[in-house]
């Protein structure tokens, strides 16, 4: 799977995650995700739309790295998962724990980005 | 042997007890959907159940480090889709896996654990047997033109 980073404006990063979030797609992302994530305080969307299938250990990753960015003042949304990986998140109880909304211009706002920079 | 035969007679897969192993599965159920014409939402959910299954047995069943073989096999008949997974680790049933509360915020400390919950919730109907010191869990699949999405 690829990971590829996006500035926005107000110091928002868009974290862009594409491929399959199995064990083999974690481990090819997970040292890049974790140092955007668990190393400052940061402001990430996280686009989930080109994320063509989400295993547990996809779950377990997305979970880990927002409590740690969590416990360094920073905040992550889940952004536009397709379908059937916006329902293994709902099943799993992910979406009560990490905002998942599916409009950028929303999960900027959520961020704390005025309406008019974005 | 017909098309038709060939589905009801179904297609096996027998994969190392090694991580390494899942994207093997995962390949070998995207070929069989595509062959089959299911839907794609149907080998969606076949795809994650395979998935989790096998995660869960390789990372759960065994106490030694020998290598041990998992067999795999799907079968189609009419609109019924059968998942067979058995494999020669501690007996266990997943379906005796009591569902946990959902965890309700990032500070608690369980992560984890939704693999079984997920093969419970994208399956149709799931069976499990322990026969000749073999677990085996069947899982179904409706596939009819009726299926919901």
């Amino acid at each position: 799977m690829h990971l590829q980073t996006q500035e926005l404006n107000d110091g928002i990063t868009k974290i862009n995650l594409a491929g399959r979030m199995d064990n083999a797609g974690v481990q090819g992302i997970d040292l890049q995700f974790t140092a955007l994530t668990a190393t400052k305080k940061a402001a990430l969307v996280i686009d989930l739309s080109a994320v063509s299938f989400l295993a547990s250990i996809g779950i377990r990753t997305l979970i880990t790295n927002a409590r740690a960015l969590r416990q360094r003042g920073g905040k992550m949304i889940l952004l536009n998962p397709q379908p059937l990986v916006d329902e293994v998140l709902k099943s799993a109880g992910v979406t009560s724990i990490i905002e998942t909304l599916y409009d950028l211009q929303a999960a900027c706002e959520a961020l704390g980005a005025s309406p008019d920079s974005i | 042997m017909t098309r038709v035969a060939s589905l009801e007679a179904g297609a096996c897969l027998i994969v190392k007890n090694q991580l390494s192993e899942l994207r093997r599965v995962s390949d070998w159920v995207g070929e069989w959907a595509r062959q089959c014409g299911l839907a794609d939402n149907i080998a969606r959910k076949l795809d994650l159940c395979s998935t989790e299954v096998v995660t869960n047995i390789i990372s759960y069943a065994y106490d030694d480090h020998a290598e041990h073989m998992i067999a795999l096999r799907l079968r189609q008949q009419n609109n019924l889709l059968t998942l067979e997974v058995e494999d020669d680790g501690k007996p266990f049933d997943p379906l005796q896996v009591r569902a946990e509360t959902p965890v309700t915020s990032l500070e608690d400390p369980r992560i984890g654990g939704c693999g079984i919950p997920l093969v419970r919730r994208f399956s149709d109907a799931a069976a499990y047997r322990h026969v000749d010191g073999r677990n085996c869990l069947v899982l179904t699949f409706c596939c009819g033109a009726d299926t919901p999405p």
